[in-house]
């Protein structure tokens, strides 16, 4: 591991502030190559799963210190979306990929457990390529449920059996649906985060999929939420467009889905009326975050899409 | 920061403090990029500890930098530049935008062919509006076509001197959008006729710039001066997009937001 000097910069607000580590990763480009990072989880073992879009190794697989243990998957040209979910015991990996318009589910291994298809029957699709799903998230019962985010912004909830039983959201309600998360902070009420990227907002849908809540969010292009804790964290895309503009940060929101810190990004000042200011970036960190995953210790490792094929940093909370 | 490191800093921005990591350009905050008496101009960069410097560039401006307190007031044509410091960091690049001081505002205009469906803008009335459009193009300010020539009848306030039209337009090679390929400006006589009165062909640099350089693009064209009641711009698109464009082959967009009499 190649860790942070004493005395590098710090970025973030308040109660979260993060020293950068931008040589997190010790990888060797040439025996593990990565075009696009998009997404990461975690495993029990503190194993780190990484997607990419570069066919020679989909799936990169790190530790906590930035060396890369191995990888496996050739077949995930649009690898993109990385759920994990444990059932029964047994870790699965949920892989959205949106050039195959499908999720596949497999175990760490990469052994393909089965797949979820283009919801056909559910009416609104008019062929396999519209569905282009971006995201995963499980339900309390274990229904998969994907995001339509590069394709027509539906919800769409798989029993395990891969039946489409539910769809919700949709161009009416959302915009680049890019990522969804189930919130269990309120145990007593477990909610779907579903980012609406193009419009800078964060929508809030209850387990029937009917809008409850919405956040604003300007100039943050929030790619997924990710909760961790009392908080949900960001990688915000980019704060300006075009989309190649480079003006990416990390966001986080406290428990009440307010802004407290954005790590690169602008301090979130909150106007007379309680509406944000719009976020932008501040130090040239990032160009195109597009992921976040949170430790035990609180650091965020962040992925990038278009950004030089680099290995993903590391932020050291302080 | 000490006075003398603050000193070094406004004297060269880009300088290295200790740390590899560059500060962004400060955000400027205006409601447009053309005026008429004055614009009101902020600069945005929440981050503790940093600091603002700017220069105003153009008729009676000609000071160094300044350290930014609060929004100023532009009255007059120019360049507008700033910086961002922090004793952890690079300083940023340059943020910079060009105000820009309308002199006629139209009685009336027309456009042919009437904008592409997707980016209407408000019609010819975006083109004489004094709003300037944003990195957003489907903010409503701009409006679109997709391979026409332009045509703008523009029917003006009197009978002024003219001197100079300024055309406004984005370039975006990734976005498939390109400013114009070339610019006829003509105006009509006393006996109703349509008299040349300049003329713009990009050179080879140019149609490498608008390539290279994404952002907003102003074409100033100096008239032969003359007295009259209305002005036909004819606007030549960039036309297919290059081999080396992934939509090589398709035509280029054109965006326009404001044509500018002076």
């Amino acid at each position: 591991m190649a860790a942070g000097l004493p005395g590098d910069p710090v970025i973030g607000h308040g109660n979260f502030k993060y020293r950068i580590n931008n040589n997190w990763c010790s990888g060797n480009p040439q025996e593990y190559p990565v075009k696009n990072c998009h997404e990461m989880v975690i495993d029990h073992t503190g194993k780190i799963y990484m997607t990419t879009d570069d066919t020679r190794n989909n799936i990169v697989i790190f530790n906590k210190d930035g060396k890369i243990l191995g990888a496996w998957g050739h077949e995930y040209p649009g690898a993109h979306g990385l759920t994990l979910h444990d059932e029964n015991g047994e870790e699965f990996l949920y892989i959205a990929d949106y050039e195959r318009h499908q999720v596949i589910k497999t175990r760490l291994d990469g052994t393909v457990v089965r797949s979820f298809e283009w919801p056909a029957d559910a009416g609104v699709y008019g062929s396999q390529t519209e569905f282009k799903p971006t995201e995963t998230a499980i339900a309390p019962n274990g229904d998969v449920v994907v995001a339509d985010g590069y394709g027509k912004n539906y919800i769409i909830q798989y029993g395990q059996d891969g039946r489409v039983k539910k769809v919700f959201g949709g161009p009416e309600h959302l915009k680049n649906a890019h990522g969804i998360a189930l919130d269990k902070r309120n145990k007593a009420n477990p909610q779907w985060l579903v980012t609406s990227r193009a419009d800078n907002k964060l929508k809030i849908f209850d387990l029937n999929g009917s809008v409850t809540g919405s956040v604003d969010l300007p100039g943050a292009y929030i790619c997924r939420p990710v909760v961790h804790g009392n908080e949900v964290y960001f990688a915000v895309l980019i704060s300006k467009l075009p989309w190649d503009s480079q003006s990416g940060f990390v966001l986080i929101l406290n428990e009440n889905n307010r802004p407290v810190s954005a790590p690169g990004g602008s301090s979130p000042i909150f106007k007379a009326d309680g509406t944000l200011e719009p976020l932008y970036q501040t130090v040239q960190v990032f160009k195109h975050p597009h992921d976040v995953l949170v430790d035990r210790d609180g650091n965020i490792y962040v992925t990038q899409w278009n950004s030089g094929s680099v290995y993903p940093y590391r932020l050291e909370r302080v | 920061m000490n006075h003398l490191l603050k000193v070094i800093l406004v004297l060269l921005p880009g300088t290295v403090v200790s740390q590899s990591f560059r500060l962004a350009p400060p955000r400027i905050y205006v409601e447009s990029r053309f005026f008429t008496d004055s614009v009101k101009v902020g600069f945005g960069f929440e981050m503790e500890g940093s600091s603002i410097f700017y220069k105003l560039e153009g008729k009676n401006n000609s000071n160094g930098f300044q350290h930014y307190t609060g929004p100023i007031t532009v009255k007059h044509t120019s360049d507008l530049k700033a910086y961002a410091i922090h004793p952890d960091f690079w300083s940023s690049e340059m943020a910079g935008i060009h105000l820009t001081e309308a002199g006629q505002v139209l009685k009336n205009g027309t456009l042919t062919p009437a904008p592409d469906k997707q980016y209407p803008g408000s019609g010819a009335r975006t083109l004489f509006d004094l709003k300037s459009g944003g990195d957003d193009l489907r903010d409503g300010k701009w409006i679109a076509f997709q391979g026409d020539t332009v045509i703008f009848d523009a029917v003006l306030n009197g009978k002024p001197k003219l001197r100079r039209v300024v055309i406004s337009s984005m370039a975006n090679f990734g976005s498939w959008v390109l400013p114009p390929r070339e610019i006829y400006v003509q105006t009509r006589d006393a006996k109703g006729q349509w008299r040349n009165r300049a003329r713009w062909t990009a050179t080879a640099t140019e149609l490498a710039d608008m390539q290279r350089l994404p952002g907003p693009w102003m074409k100033s064209l100096k008239l032969t001066a003359s007295r009259t009641d209305a002005v036909r711009i004819r606007i030549v698109p960039f036309g297919k997009l290059p081999e080396e464009h992934p939509g090589a082959g398709n035509q280029a967009w054109l965006f326009l937001d404001e044509i500018l009499f002076q």
